[in-house]
């Protein structure tokens, strides 16, 4: 009976512990990266190997001692701590807080820097609002526009006028994000009233909405969903074109990641990746013709 | 001392199951004898006339109803003043009708119209499942709009029972006017933007199918509830008067009830076959939308284009439209108007860009045809039919002068528009008296007028577009 506890904290760690080795096979693990940012995934496992290993030890540890030191009827000793043994526990945590300070800029830099964001082949604008994503395209010709205009890394100023000013022939759609293989994103990130944050899992990508501001992001799919249904003539995701099926695997969220309001959960939108350039455009002109429907149905 | 240490770690631990029973066990609908709630709250009759100074701020909304409740007998009935006989009654009547959240059924209704409107028990019980998970909170439990979150959200969310949708399609009479089944699938599919009703179109086909049956459920029982109070309180009103002993008050409260079943039932009737007649009446407009709207890609620089959008900018700023009354400033200018649920709207600024019905050309036209049920915007499209006189006018073109002679030639360009067989134009301008086909000449202009209304409002947002146009807002 007095060992019970000691057992209890055992079983709890060692339970802890089981969950994350057979994640992997449960399907509870990290969704497929289909990013560029390998940066993150690498960060995380780094992370999570030494924050197990510590926790490992440090449960080790707490469930030995109260297993050996369970009541034994006498009194207790009292001490004042080892000033040494603190400065240890203190210094190396400290230590390694800062390597992974270190080990992180890169990533960091490669994800947030707008110096560093590569020239976009595609831009478009994301409004976050409770309780949805609103997103708003250029048509083909004004893609092109801003695509050709922006030559180096630096912001034409064609791209910052139809950020700010929406345009007559812009194509609106609620929550479906579409972009094309391999192609280089850029997202004018907006909220039009509170903290949102726009998290593309499969892509490892995360970023606050902030109200005010417009925030860039980029990002770049290399992994096609999406394909052309000819039968409803839609287009949908979840499409695997290396087996020629489809597979439930291949949906991608998108989910906002900062609690927003009563609605938070029901911010759920997808993330469309078409196999080209073409295909895209196919979809958005069809988008555009849906926008333009003057036909009652 | 070990009894004691057992006694602890079986507390601590039964703290634990509790909590995992507790939020572990909850029933995914409604519990099976819950009943919805007769109505209390007061029935509007026609909207109040206090004109409001601004909205209500979060968390007003009740106080705002208030109001309603406080305009005495004027525009007001208040269902909490029936006996409870009465109420009894009707509660018992709806339960028949209607049943229980958990098991919802439209009774009394002519099969066939049942199977148009998908109201059969499977899918309304499908549907009052997504509800209670989607819409509840904020459309409350009996559709009244007043869910938890209903107070802290504005525009406040859709009260149904009155039975007016506020972006319809159907060309019924304003007083019948119901959705259509794919208005409400849209509304649900794109949400409404600037609004707080989001969009649910990741949600699969049928469950969104079973929703709209759910709601049209919800505003025929909320309709009926409506209306069988108002003729009860109507009934006792008329009591009063006659000033009879508490004996034959009673006897005639039993005798009106007795009779209250097959007055629902034509209610009932009545209400449903509203909805069935809309599902029939799409609005399909007369004319074909101006072409740089028709076309994908089309320049809306183009000289068709301008004349389309210039002649939408006149017409939008004439009397006859009449827009600029309430839309003053291009809506700019706040202004304030009473609703047919008792709340605040305001008309739309124009300017925004943005269109809680729906950005389609085909939703603006429909908007301005038949108007924004319940906010006070009325139908436009016959105010947009030219008049006999203008149409004769035309004969004797050059006689006129002035304004009038600017009109008359607005209309000669806007009939060759039409592109109408030549022998009939001829026929039109020199004698119009034999000319046959003078109603759906009118109504084909109105057509093509509420269209270039539409072209208009699409680039009025934009200031290049405004710019390219000659179009001058400031």
């Amino acid at each position: 009976m007095n060992r019970l506890w000691s057992i209890l904290f055992g079983v709890v760690m060692t339970l802890a512990v089981l969950a994350f080795v057979i994640a992997p096979a449960m399907g509870w693990w990290l969704p497929e990266n289909i990013g560029t940012f390998y940066g993150v995934d690498t960060l995380f496992y780094v992370i999570l190997a030494t924050t197990g290993f510590f926790f490992v030890l440090t449960e080790a540890i707490l469930v030995y001692n109260i297993f050996a030191f369970t009541d034994r009827g006498e009194k207790a000793d009292y001490s004042h701590g080892n000033h040494r043994l603190e400065m240890f526990w203190t210094a190396v945590p400290g230590v390694l807080l800062l390597l992974l300070a270190i080990l992180q800029i890169r990533t960091w830099e490669e994800i947030k820097y707008q110096t560093r964001m590569p020239t976009p082949d595609h831009v478009f604008e994301v409004s976050a609002r409770q309780f949805e994503w609103r997103i708003r395209y250029p048509n083909a010709i004004q893609l092109d526009r801003i695509t050709s205009a922006w030559q180096d890394k630096s912001e034409p100023a064609l791209a910052r006028n139809w950020q700010q000013f929406p345009h007559y022939d812009d194509v609106h759609v609620v929550n479906e994000v579409h972009t094309w293989k391999d192609a280089n994103v850029r997202i004018y990130l907006k909220s039009k009233d509170v903290l949102h944050s726009f998290y593309l899992p499969n892509l490892r990508l995360k970023q606050d909405a902030v109200p005010g501001k417009t925030i860039p992001v980029w990002f770049r799919a290399t992994r096609a969903n999406t394909i052309y249904n000819e039968q409803t003539r839609e287009w949908v995701d979840r499409y695997n074109y290396e087996k020629k099926r489809f597979d439930s695997s291949l949906r991608y969220d998108l989910a906002c990641a900062e609690l927003c309001g009563w609605g938070h959960y029901k911010m759920l939108g997808r993330l469309f990746v078409h196999p080209d350039r073409e295909d895209y455009l196919n979809w958005l002109k069809s988008a555009q013709e849906k926008q333009r429907q003057t036909q009652a149905q | 001392m070990d009894a004691h240490r057992w006694l602890t770690f079986c507390r601590i631990l039964s703290v634990f199951v509790f909590a995992g029973l507790v939020t572990g066990c909850v029933e995914n609908d409604y519990p099976s004898s819950l009943r919805y709630p007769l109505r209390d709250d007061p029935i509007l009759v026609k909207p109040l006339e206090t004109t409001p100074t601004g909205f209500d701020k979060p968390g007003e909304l009740f106080d705002l109803l208030k109001k309603v409740r406080d305009e005495k007998d004027k525009n007001n009935i208040l269902p909490i003043r029936l006996v409870s006989v009465q109420k009894r009654s009707v509660e018992a009547l709806l339960r028949q009708l209607f049943g229980r959240p958990r098991f919802p059924q439209v009774n009394g209704v002519d099969p066939a119209i049942i199977e148009e409107l998908k109201l059969d028990e499977d899918t309304l019980a499908e549907g009052s499942r997504l509800y209670r998970l989607h819409c509840l909170h904020c459309h409350g439990l009996t559709g009244n709009g007043r869910g938890p979150t209903a107070p802290w959200v504005n525009p406040h969310p859709r009260d149904y029972r009155p039975g007016i949708f506020k972006f319809t399609s159907s060309g019924q009479i304003e007083q019948q006017r119901k959705p259509l089944r794919s208005d409400l699938v849209r509304t649900l599919r794109q949400g409404i933007e600037g609004t707080s009703m989001p969009s649910f179109g990741l949600l699969p086909d049928d469950e969104i199918e079973a929703l709209v049956s759910y709601v049209i459920h919800l505003s025929i029982r909320g309709q009926t509830e409506m209306l069988v109070l108002s003729d009860l309180m109507e009934k006792n009103k008329a009591r009063e008067q006659k000033e009879l002993s508490p004996e034959e008050q009673r006897k005639e409260v039993e005798a009106e009830l007795a009779n209250l079943q097959e007055f629902a039932l034509q209610v009932v009737e009545n209400v449903a076959r509203e909805w069935q007649q809309a599902q029939s009446s799409l609005i399909v407009p007369l004319t074909e939308a101006p072409e740089n709207l028709r076309t994908a890609g089309a320049s809306p620089t183009s000289e068709v284009a301008k004349e389309s959008i210039r002649n939408g900018f006149e017409l939008f700023m004439s009397a006859k439209a009449g827009c600029g009354g309430c839309h003053q400033d291009f809506g700019r200018k706040e202004r304030f108007l009473n609703d047919a649920w008792g709340t605040i709207v305001r008309p739309a600024d124009l300017v925004k860009g943005v269109y809680r019905g729906g950005r389609r050309p085909i939703d603006l036209y429909w908007r301005i045809h038949s108007g924004v049920n319940g906010a006070g915007m009325p139908a436009i499209f016959n105010g947009l039919r030219p008049s006999d006189s203008e149409l004769k006018a035309l004969a004797a073109i050059d006689k006129l002068d002035g304004q009038t002679k600017r009109e008359a030639e607005n209309l000669l360009a806007e009939i060759k528009r039409l592109q109408l067989p030549k022998e009939e134009l001829d026929v039109l301008l020199t004698d119009y008296d034999k000319f046959t086909r003078k109603d759906e000449l009118k109504n084909q202009l109105a057509s093509q007028r509420t269209w270039d209304i539409v072209n208009f409002l699409l680039v009025l947002p934009y200031p290049k577009m405004r710019q390219a146009h000659g179009i001058d807002i400031h």
